[in-house]
């Protein structure tokens, strides 16, 4: 028989019509069997055959090779087993926490009355009843009127699985994918007729396990579950054969309870049916398990922290890796704080649930990083402060190319804004660029011809009606002085662009006062009338131009015009407006002027 | 799809389509597999598209006749109306070496089969040829 030639045989083809058109190319050099080409012949369905399988066999090691490698693998298994090898554990479930006054009402007057760990409340959310319980036991007594203060309620069905140890085998699987694993708590019988139980406590390393700790492990798992590990009486006692395990866990329902406002107790508390929870915190903090490209990009990044706490990279990626909710975190040396707070890290974070974090998940964050720190160093959580943006925005546009009235123009360059507002601020750490709003309300219409935008910083601040107010506004951005104007108090001054001004107040009785600066780095009050300003006081504080501190010292307002603080508006030396520190840069709708007009040509 | 060669009567002897058996024999001496040629390798190719299901055979769902699913059917005479349609889209959508002459459906009711008379000629050539297949169950 003929051979074929295989001098223009490629081999790179994946698909199955390309590999076969290879095979039929591959045989054409030969005449023995020269019937390939016709549908029905045996020749083309061996081809069949061959294609299919050298298709088949592309596919299977495709997908094995994209396994293969943390950042192609598609299989939840799959990353998994990747992020194992960089000791890295994908975050669970994780279930809402509510915070709770929980008031129990006796009928008689015993001394005290234990509330069991795990006491069970329902809260509604929706069409969905769910079901929240406490983590830990607690004790009321008499002389506190049986009163629990802040009780964390955790939301979940509580679990608990049993596994009988045998020799083969020292790791058990935890049956429910959606486990909360921080809340897993494992206690260990000697034998099934042992009714005595030991707890053994959860440890994430190998620092300070040896060989006789009561210790065990949780390490991902198999259809996105976890599994359990216990020691091997080098690191953690070892398992003896007919040992029961007791493992107890919340299943959780991820974000779907966030926001349960609501709780009753789901019976009686030590036999006490008359039972009251009042929220302190509404629920908040569920997440459902990771995603896998989350995983991807935390699990390379936790290796390099090494679970350890020493760069500001370090604290955002070990804290947002462990609260989901977290969405952007800033973290600076306490060097940098205004005042100055040395030997702390001061990190602020914003959340998808909260405008600032509710005070538990602060000291859920400090409690969480704090043993990963330096020795040294004190981490502190502080709110995030939002920098506000005044746009004044003029628009030029050509009324031929637009079926559009001024109105519609408007529109138009408001949404333009909000766009960029969403798209480039609301981070910590973002620049406002001037000329790339400017841009961008250019291109956000065809007939729009020009745009010219002034801007002024705006920052709030809440005085205590009638008391002295003392207080330091930064807007860490230098701030631009008018012409200093130095008159007496009582005197009259011309209008002008100063770098401070305020909303309107009462101050000493006369309403419409505000705050200005006098260019000279003191700050007034004063009120217009209809052609000049009216200085009330001519120093109530200071100004640092080449900082943006703004100190108010020992201010009395009497009432405030709008609303319940008193914004104060700041110019800045730059186009450009940097968002530092705690600051969040944003442009609110309330905040934006647009003034159109249309012009033909 | 490749270019038809001609096949003349007179060039009967020279092989221009070639397959080997479906049965995959081989010559006792040379060890070789055996080959069919000319008419009665068309005639192998069209008996086993005309066997053949439409989806059998592997990203190509169109290859095929559908024959096989008639012996589920009610034995009525628009039946063979509709085999012999089946067998002339068979020719020609997927045996352009043949031009069909003729298609006898006949059937057995009592014994649950489908004969088929195909008489056809391989283009270029005058001689007819003819294909007998019988469908029946096999359980």
């Amino acid at each position: 028989m003929p051979t074929a030639s295989n001098a223009e045989f490629i081999v790179a083809n994946l698909e199955f019509d390309s590999i076969k058109s290879n095979l039929k190319a591959y045989l054409s050099s030969q005449s023995y069997f020269n019937d390939y080409n016709f549908d029905g012949s045996n020749m083309n369905v061996m081809l069949d055959v061959l294609s299919y399988n050298t298709y088949y066999n592309n596919m299977y090691l495709n997908h094995v090779a994209s396994e293969m490698f943390l950042d192609s693998a598609q299989v939840r298994d799959s990353v998994y087993s990747h992020a194992k090898k960089l000791n890295y554990l994908p975050t669970s479930y994780r279930s809402s926490v509510a915070y709770a006054n929980v008031q129990i009402t006796p009928g008689d007057s015993p001394h005290s009355i234990d509330i069991p760990r795990l006491t069970k409340f329902t809260s509604t959310v929706g069409d969905n009843t769910y079901t929240f319980s406490t983590n830990s036991a607690i004790s009321v007594y008499s002389n506190n009127s049986y009163l629990a203060a802040n009780v964390a309620l955790y939301e979940g069905e509580i679990i608990t699985e049993y596994f009988e140890t045998s020799s083969t085998s020292n790791t058990f699987y935890i049956s429910n994918y959606d486990v909360d694993t921080t809340s897993i708590s494992v206690s260990v019988r000697t034998s099934n007729t042992n009714t005595t139980n030991t707890e053994w406590t959860r440890a994430n390393t190998l620092f300070d396990v040896g060989s006789t700790s009561n210790v065990f492990f949780v390490q991902a798992a198999a259809n996105g579950s976890y599994e359990l590990v216990f020691g091997n009486d080098t690191f953690g006692r070892k398992l003896t054969d007919g040992n029961i395990v007791e493992a107890t866990y919340r299943v959780s329902s991820g974000a779907e309870p966030d926001g349960a406002n609501a709780f009753t107790s789901a019976g009686a508390i030590s036999g006490y049916s008359t039972v009251a929870a009042t929220v302190v915190e509404r629920a908040s903090g569920g997440q459902e398990y990771q995603s896998l490209d989350d995983i991807k990009f935390a699990a390379p990044r936790a290796l390099t922290t090494q679970e350890r706490a020493v760069t500001a990279n370090d604290y955002k990626t070990l804290v947002q890796n462990e609260f989901g909710d977290i969405t952007d975190m800033n973290v600076y040396g306490g060097d940098e704080a205004s005042p100055p707070q040395f030997g702390k890290v001061v990190m602020v974070a914003s959340s998808n649930t909260y405008d600032t974090l509710p005070s538990f998940q602060k000291q859920q964050i400090i409690d969480f990083i704090g043993p990963k720190s330096p020795l040294t160093i004190e981490p502190i959580m502080q709110d995030p402060t939002f920098l506000r943006i005044e746009v004044d925005c003029k628009v030029t546009y050509n009324m031929n190319e637009t079926s559009s009235n001024q109105n519609g123009v408007q529109t138009i360059v408001k949404s333009a804004i909000t766009t960029f507002n969403t798209n480039n601020l609301g981070k910590f750490n973002k620049t406002f660029r001037q000329s790339k709003l400017i841009e961008k309300i250019n291109e956000s219409d065809t007939s729009i011809l020009s745009n010219s935008i002034q801007t002024r910083m705006i920052k709030e601040i809440n005085p205590i009606l009638n008391q002295g107010f003392t207080n330091t506004v930064s807007f860490f951005n230098p701030l631009r002085p008018d012409n200093p104007v130095t008159v007496a108090q009582g005197a009259s001054l011309p209008y002008s662009e100063p770098a401070i001004e305020s909303g309107l107040f009462t101050f000493n009785s006369t309403s419409g006062a505000s705050f200005r600066d006098d260019g000279d780095g003191a700050i007034q009050i004063v009120v217009a009338n209809t052609s000049a300003l009216t200085i009330l006081n001519a120093n109530v504080g200071e100004v640092d131009y080449a900082t943006g501190n703004v100190t108010f010292s020992n201010v009395s307002v009497n009432a405030i015009a709008t609303g319940t603080t008193i914004k104060i508006y700041a110019r800045s030396e730059d186009a450009d407006i940097a968002g530092k520190l705690n600051d969040l840069i944003e442009i609110k709708t309330d905040d934006t002027t647009v003034t159109v007009k249309g012009i033909r040509e | 799809m490749s270019k038809i060669q001609t096949l003349t009567d007179h060039s009967i002897k020279k092989v221009v389509y070639s397959d080997f058996f479906t049965d995959f024999s081989r010559n006792s001496v040379t060890g070789q597999l055996n080959r069919k040629t000319n008419a009665e390798a068309v005639k192998q190719s069209i008996r086993n598209l005309l066997l053949t299901n439409r989806y059998e055979r592997p990203f190509q769902p169109e290859i095929g006749s559908g024959l096989q699913g008639l012996l589920f059917e009610n034995y009525t005479p628009g039946l063979e109306l509709r085999a012999k349609k089946m067998v002339e889209e068979v020719f020609d959508n997927h045996e352009p070496r043949a031009e069909l002459m003729k298609v006898d459906v006949g059937g057995n009711p009592d014994h649950n089969t489908l004969s088929f008379q195909i008489t056809f000629r391989i283009i270029n050539t005058t001689t007819p040829e003819t294909l007998d297949i019988i469908l029946e169950r096999t359980r």
